[in-house]
């Protein structure tokens, strides 16, 4: 049996295995459970930054009218803290936001993701500790089992796959006895197996 | 019969190079895990003594100042550690280990561990439980995998059954091995969980109840693989094929379907955004009543009570200073508001547990993970019961503060507490729950564990009888 015909009768063996093609099923599964999975986690970001983004403009507009009403003689502040053009107001109330934009490739691992948000507040002062370190109000138990992404499927489930697919693909050959038969001709068992298995595989 | 099998098996297996060096491996893997986790343990015993001894010694040193002033200042709740957290850390990575008890706010546990590692933090820790999940199971998977599948392999299989031994005996002659060999590793497991807590001197600080049902539930789960192990192999054709089934098994049961639970329930019952939670607790705030506001309209009802209490017409003719009276009821109503939405937060988890109960039927290391956990305290529920005790003492000591203003400072212009007052403040004190009670709690887990086990037993007797020769 020339090699090609040995591809093709590999590829073939493998077509019939069921659990094969079990496997195959529930890595498309999970592939698209964990894509749409990553798909919501950055969306969810994205969104919560948005609104951060929002309530910056929100602030600012409100401190123009207030300066504008001061102006025009149409607003007194007793205090010099509470003045809207006081540095300390300012960074108190109408901070900036600082942000890492999403990559690409964030779709294929969360990573730490789930850990920090990716955007930080910049102010002076701090109304309380959420706000201080923008962190994410996330269950630990859901961090402590990981979030399911595109790398965990690739780092666990394809190697078992090629896995399944290959444990016998040598040593059936000695076990079922073809092997000697396959030395007997002339084509070399090396290249006639190995070389198809791998490329079917 | 069957201990004549065993017996053959045992000696068999512990004439193979194969499984002595696998055993020595993961006997070394194990002391490992031990010694790491005793040296973390100590450490974080040292620093939450440490922090517990500085936070106190923070407050009570505070310079004569307003009451008020000093609540806002604050003090800190450390979270303890029991014991059996040495051998499961369960979530404490993730959850904060410090509340900051201040003034008008109810705040969630700070400082999270993972925060401060690397990504590599992520594969997870060694440690005893880590062993006893992952490794043990794995190890049992490549002692047991072809134990079955070996007799037809080497056609002897035809031979016991010519010499009247029945398909069952012979597999429960193998279970029989299997199981003396994880009963083998487990007791070094045990021996060196014995010699680290004598070390420590912390056993006497488990009682007897946690101890039995935590060394039970990993000793079922083990129990659980070894009936499978066999099951496969008695079904398989070929060991290869055992193998990469179980193997298949061990990944699905312990990383995949806890993953797949934990994305479900957070996907069916999403927390809040930080700015949503945020934003709900400031409007129900906004409609009650706020200490340093004296002229909203809660504040006015407040005010008209008050002074029907004490019989008197004006702010002026109260015998006690109104402020103080103000601030303490309205931390009070700032407490509710908390709680109403930590509570809420609550019972969103609450929904993602039942998830993880559910999805706990097809996976038996889910159930024993929760267990587990919470019988070491390091679960999410003892999360809670620490932040919620935690918040008692935080409003019962800004009441005790504000109520010194009310009783002292009327009259006095710019009141200041002398700094004895800070001494007498009582501690904050945690009191674990008890383990009746998280037992109760975790009784469906419980019984999960036990199905699986008595399930998967009964499976092996039934298809024991139905292996062929050829």
């Amino acid at each position: 049996m020339n090699p090609r015909a040995q591809i093709r009768v590999e590829i073939r063996l493998l077509l019939r295995d069921y659990a094969f093609w079990g496997l195959i099923l529930l890595l498309f599964f999970l592939m698209a459970m964990a894509t749409w999975n990553t798909h919501q986690h950055l969306t969810k970001k994205e969104l919560e930054l948005q609104k951060q983004l929002e309530l910056v403009q929100q602030n600012d507009q409100g401190l123009i009218a207030q300066i504008d009403s001061l102006n025009q003689g149409l607003a007194t502040y007793e205090e010099q803290y509470t003045l809207p053009t006081s540095g300390v107001r300012l960074t108190y109330n109408n901070h900036r936001i600082a942000w890492m934009p999403t990559r690409a490739f964030a779709l294929v691992a969360i990573g730490q993701g789930d850990l920090f948000s990716n955007y930080r507040k910049i102010v002076l002062y701090f109304k309380d500790s959420y706000e201080r370190k923008s962190q994410e109000l996330a269950s630990p138990v859901e961090q402590f089992f990981g979030r399911l992404d595109v790398a965990f499927v690739w780092t666990y489930l394809l190697p078992l796959i090629i896995l399944l697919s290959s444990f016998n693909l040598l040593s059936i050959e000695r076990e079922t006895g073809r092997l000697r038969l396959r030395a007997g001709i002339l084509i070399s068992w090396l290249k006639n197996t190995w070389l198809s298995s791998s490329i079917s595989l | 019969m069957i201990l004549h099998i065993a017996k053959h098996e045992l000696s068999r297996s512990f004439r193979d190079g194969h499984t002595r060096l696998l055993f020595v491996l993961t006997i070394l893997l194990l002391v490992a895990a031990m010694v790491l986790s005793v040296r973390d343990y100590q450490l974080a015993k040292e620093q939450y003594q440490e922090n517990l001894v500085q936070s106190r010694l923070n407050w009570e040193s505070q310079t004569e100042k307003d009451p008020h002033d000093a609540a806002h200042d604050g003090t800190y709740a450390i979270k303890p550690l029991h014991p059996l957290a040495m051998l499961d850390p369960g979530i404490k990575p993730y959850a904060g280990q410090v509340v900051h008890l201040g003034a008008h706010q109810r705040k969630q546990g700070s400082l999270n561990e993972a925060k401060d590692h690397s990504e590599l933090f992520r594969f997870g820790q060694l440690t005893p439980k880590f062993m006893l999940l992952y490794i043990f199971p794995i190890l049992l998977v490549f002692l047991g995998y072809q134990t079955v599948t070996n007799e037809l392999e080497r056609r002897t299989l035809s031979l016991l059954l010519a010499q009247g031994t029945t398909t069952r005996q012979l597999v429960l002659g193998k279970w029989l091995a299997l199981t003396l060999k994880m009963l083998l590793l487990f007791m070094v497991f045990c021996l060196s969980m014995i010699l680290a807590y004598s070390i420590l001197g912390i056993a006497t600080e488990t009682t007897f109840l946690e101890w039995f049902v935590f060394i039970s539930t990993y000793l079922i789960y083990l129990v659980v693989f070894v009936n499978l192990i066999i099951l496969v192999s008695s079904w398989a054709r070929s060991s290869g094929l055992a193998l990469v089934s179980l193997l298949t098994f061990w990944i699905l049961i312990t990383l995949i379907i806890p993953k797949l639970s934990s994305n479900l329930a957070g996907r069916l019952y999403p927390f809040p955004t930080l700015q949503a939670f945020k934003e709900n607790i400031y409007e129900d705030q906004q409609s009650g009543l706020n200490g340093h506001n004296f002229w909203n309209e809660a504040a006015q009802v407040f005010q008209k009570q008050v002074l029907k209490e004490y019989g008197v017409e004006t702010i002026e003719d109260l015998p006690v200073d109104y402020g103080g009276l103000l601030l303490a009821e309205g931390e009070k109503y700032e407490s509710e508001v908390y709680s109403k939405h930590f509570d809420l937060l609550q019972a969103q988890y609450h929904k993602q547990r039942n998830i993880f109960r559910l999805t706990g039927l097809t996976s038996p290391f889910l159930s024993v993970n929760f267990i587990s956990m919470a019988l070491a305290r390091t679960d999410y529920n003892f999360q809670w019961h620490f932040e919620d005790k935690a918040e008692e003492y935080r409003v019962a000591l800004n009441t005790a503060l504000n109520m010194n203003i009310a009783e002292n400072a009327k009259g006095v212009s710019a009141y200041k507490a002398t700094t004895d007052l800070w001494a007498q403040m009582p501690k904050f004190e945690y009191e674990w729950e008890s383990s009746d009670q998280i037992i109760a709690d975790h009784a469906f887990e419980l019984t999960i564990i036990l199905v699986w086990g008595g399930v998967s037993f009964l499976a092996l007797l039934f298809f024991s009888s139905k292996i062929k020769a050829a």
